[in-house]
This record gives structure tokens, sequence and C-alpha cells, in this order.
């Protein structure tokens, strides 16, 4: 299973680096983020058990793979970062070199000195503990910045699709940061003294993160006409609430001020014309109630007040805008 | 409405020819300015409680008042609703070049003696005002089977200040 698994990540990271790099040259795609996917795609692969002891083999070097397959997450994380414009150039530039710098400097002392090994769970010495905290402590830093600055931002998009594809990145993210969370303090608090049980229970945790956040990240790449179909239902229901609130809000402003003109029914496969017919119909009922009430008319209890809510909304708004205040007003 | 009161309307829509894929509000009502060969001018207005929108004839050209104290989807569905009177051929009221500029001066609410009663004659029937809203509701069933709706949402722009420019170069003239 894990076999499958490994080379589906790999399959899967130069399939999104294949079709990034056809957008880009086609121009609909960003160089920071088919190089982010590129990079990402080079890091699994030498994570790949056979890519890893073939490559160390060639180069005659141990752990030289587990190397290159860091500075390659590194490279990841920081094209992510340039992806979503995070902070200064300069300081981002700046901590990726610090970070490759520092694992270059400590793998002679670290992987370099200890034994070939395909497992990475725990730090064989000191230097392993080292190599792997410089390297969380980067990524967790930078998709920090990311989380916390222009990722954020995109949830509030006017744009339902950008807001369910950030919400997907943010997701990977979280996954990603809580992975690299565990895994650090995990080490930190002395992680090769805990007890096989607790072992086992982190190594599984990591490998069922690590795997989530792979399928979050390529479900982030998935094209936009796979969004707007997930946001379908979504919107399908939220459109249902919303007419609901709006007919019973027309129903109610029709028995205190019986308007002329009734609109059509356009059925709830048109769940939009609706929306709009029965805006319109509660804005003529509006201009009704203000003549009855103009010309002091005895009028139902609560009209006045439900006239001075219906007043009291801006008429610039836009029309979803409108359509949210109609939605908000107490009946 | 009767059966065939919605029959008529359908087959006027039909009639028409218009195409709805390039929808715009100002487009249609060009549309409709030159199929009449007649200009439409805007006019936004506070008007009288119990009018919202009224369609004035002019010597050479069409006035659509319209209640100016109101969300602009709906200030653009009353400009739609006139411009349905017009499409379905109802008569309305007809004003003089004086009676015009009394009407284009007036800049407060519409409630003056001399104009309101004016604007409540361009009230239409029950059936003409049916009709016209049937209209109106079919043209924006196009609309929105065209996904262009949110050209409902924004009127077309009033040219009122040109049209006072066209006013007092007739007086200079």
């Amino acid at each position: 299973m894990q076999t499958i698994l490994d080379y589906g990540f790999v399959i899967l990271g130069w399939t999104v680096t294949v079709v990034r790099l056809a957008l880009r040259r086609k121009g609909a795609a960003t160089n920071n983020a088919w190089l982010h996917a590129a990079f990402f795609a080079l890091f699994v692969t030498f994570q790949h058990d056979a890519v890893y002891l073939g490559f160390d083999q060639l180069t005659g070097i141990n752990n030289l793979s587990w190397l290159m397959s860091y500075i390659f997450m590194a490279l990841c994380v920081y094209y992510a970062s340039l992806a979503f414009s995070v902070g200064d150039r300069w300081l981002q530039r700046l901590g990726l070199i610090t970070a490759i710098g520092l694992l270059v400097v400590i793998f002679p002392f670290g992987p370099g000195s200890t034994p070939e090994t395909l497992d990475h769970v725990s730090p064989g010495n000191i230097g392993e503990l080292l190599f792997m905290a410089v390297m969380y402590m980067y990524a967790g830093a930078t998709i920090w910045a990311i989380l916390t600055g222009r990722c954020t931002q995109a949830l509030r998009d006017d744009e339902p699709t950008i807001r369910l594809r950030t919400t997907v990145i943010v997701a990977t993210l979280v996954v990603l940061e809580c992975l690299l969370a565990i895994k650090f303090i995990a080490y930190s608090a002395g992680y090769w003294s805990l007890p096989d049980s607790y072992v086992h229970l982190i190594t599984d945790a990591s490998r069922i993160m690590s795997g989530a956040a792979v399928i979050l990240w390529f479900a982030s790449f998935a094209s936009n006409k796979v969004y707007v179909n997930l946001r379908r239902p979504i919107e399908f229901i939220r459109k249902a609430l919303t007419l609901r609130k709006l007919i019973s809000l027309r129903k109610h402003l029709e028995s205190l001020s019986p308007s002329a003109l009734m609109p059509q029914r356009a059925g709830l496969a048109r769940l939009d014309l609706r929306i709009y017919q029965e805006t319109i119909a509660i804005l003529d009922g509006t201009r009704f109630l203000s003549e009855q009430l103009g010309h002091g008319k005895p009028v139902p209890v609560g009209a006045e007040r439900l006239h001075t809510s219906l007043r009291g909304i801006p008429k610039s708004l836009s029309f979803d805008d409108l359509v949210a205040a109609l939605c908000n007003i107490e009946i | 409405m009767r059966r065939e009161q919605t029959q008529r309307v359908k087959a006027l829509l039909d009639e028409l020819d218009y195409d709805f894929s390039n929808f715009t509000l100002e487009g249609f009502a060009d549309w409709l300015a030159q199929r009449r060969r007649r200009q439409i001018v805007f006019v936004p207005r506070s008007m009288p409680a119990s009018v919202s929108g009224a369609w004035v004839k002019g010597h050479d050209k069409d006035y659509i008042f319209y209640e100016m104290d109101t969300p602009i989807v709906h200030q653009a569905h009353i400009q739609l609703h006139e411009m349905a009177h017009m499409l379905c051929g109802h008569p309305t009221v007809e004003v003089g070049p004086q009676q015009t500029q009394a009407l284009l001066r007036h800049t407060g609410r519409i409630d003056s003696q001399a104009l309101e009663p004016l604007l409540q004659r361009s009230v239409h029937s029950g059936q003409a005002e049916e009709e016209a809203e049937s209209l109106t509701l079919f043209i924006q069933e196009q609309v929105f089977a065209h996904k262009k709706a949110e050209e409902l949402y924004k009127t077309v722009p009033s040219d009122i200040a040109s049209e006072f420019e066209d006013y007092f170069q007739k007086l200079e003239g």
C-alpha cells in the first residue's frame, strides 16, 4: 500500500508540474506556481525509496538524497511564498539561503555521517536532529507567513470558487503545519527515548498527515471547472435558503399591504430568476406600503416597523448585498 | 392575468426579434428608441408614493420618469417596465413643450399640484399594467436565460443634463 502511495505521489507531482508548465507557456499561470510544483515533484521523487537509494549509490554519499529532497522542499516552500506574495522578497530570499546553507553545513555531521537509511522518522544523532529542525523551522515559519498573509485574505474573495480553492490551500497548509509541529515537538522532547507505542503513534499520524497534505495539495491545483462543480450543491442550498427568506418577507409584506402585481413563478430550477423576482416584488411592496402610510390609511400592527427597516436599506447596494440586507430583516 | 393576454404578450416578445445574448438595459433602450424613431430620455425623480414610474410623450421625445429613491435594481426594473408599455403600444399622456420643461425643471419631489396630476394621468389601467409587467418579466426571463442578469442591476444613465443644454440652446436660437 505504501509503495502504491509513494508512486502515486510522484506521478501526481509530475502531472501537476507538466500541466502548470503548459499553462505557463500559454500565459495562464505564473512562473512561481509551476516552479513550486516542479520542486514539490522533485522532493517527492527524491523521497521515493528507489530513487533515494539509486542516487546515493550513484554518488557514493550516504543520505545525499535526504539533503537533496530537503533542498527541493525548501525551494518548493519558497516559491509558494512568492506565489502568495508574502512579506519582503529580500527576507524571503535570505530565509531560503540561510536554510539551505545550514542544511549543507550540518549535513556532513548529520545524515552524511550516519548509515544509509530510508527511515527518517527518528533522528540518528544530534546532527540529524539539527538537520531536521532547520527544515521544519524554515518550512513552518514560511507556511505560517502564507497562512496569516494573503492566503487568509483570499478566503474573503468575492468569487466563491476562489474562496473554495483557498480553503483547500489553507487546509493543506494547516495539515502541513500540524505535521511539522508534531515532529518538531516530538524531536525536541527527546523523541528517540520515547516508548515504542508513542513512536508508532507519531509515525502513523505523520504518514496519514503527509498523505492528506499531498492529496489536498494536488486538489488545490484542480481546474476551475472542478471547483465550479463542487460549488454547485453548496450554491443551490444557499440560494434556496435565500429564496425561502425572501418569499416569507414578501408574503409578510403582502399580508400588511396587498400589492396588485404578483411575481411570476420561475420554478426552483431557476433560482437566480426567482430571487430577482422576489426582490423586485418586495421593493414594489415597499412602495405600496409607503403609499398607504403616506395617506395615513390604517395599517396592521408591525407595518410601520417593517417599512422603516425596508426604507433603511441603502439605495446604492449591489444586488447581492441588497438581497443579503433583505434576508436580514426581521419579520 | 388571462391566458389570451399572456399569449399576446408572449407573441409580442417573439415579434421583437431582439438579440438578448448581447443585452444591456442601455442598449435595449437605444434599440427601442431607434425602432420608435423617437429619443427616450430617462429622468430620475422623487415620485409620488402612488407612482414608481411614468412615461410621458413629448413633442419629439419620450420621457421616462422613474423613482430615484429606491435601490438601483428597482430603478432599472421601473425603467424596463415603462419601456414595456411602449412595446405593448399602450396609450399615455402627451405633453406640450411648456409642461415638458416644467417636469424636467422640477428637481424636488414631484408632488406639486400642477405636476402630480400630470404624472397620475400617465398611470395605466389595471390591464395595461398587467400586460406591461408581464412583458417586463418575460424580457427579464430572456435576460436571465442568456446569462446577462447583471445587466438588470444597473439603470440606463440619465441624460437629463444634455436635455437642459438642448433646451437652453433652443431658447438662445
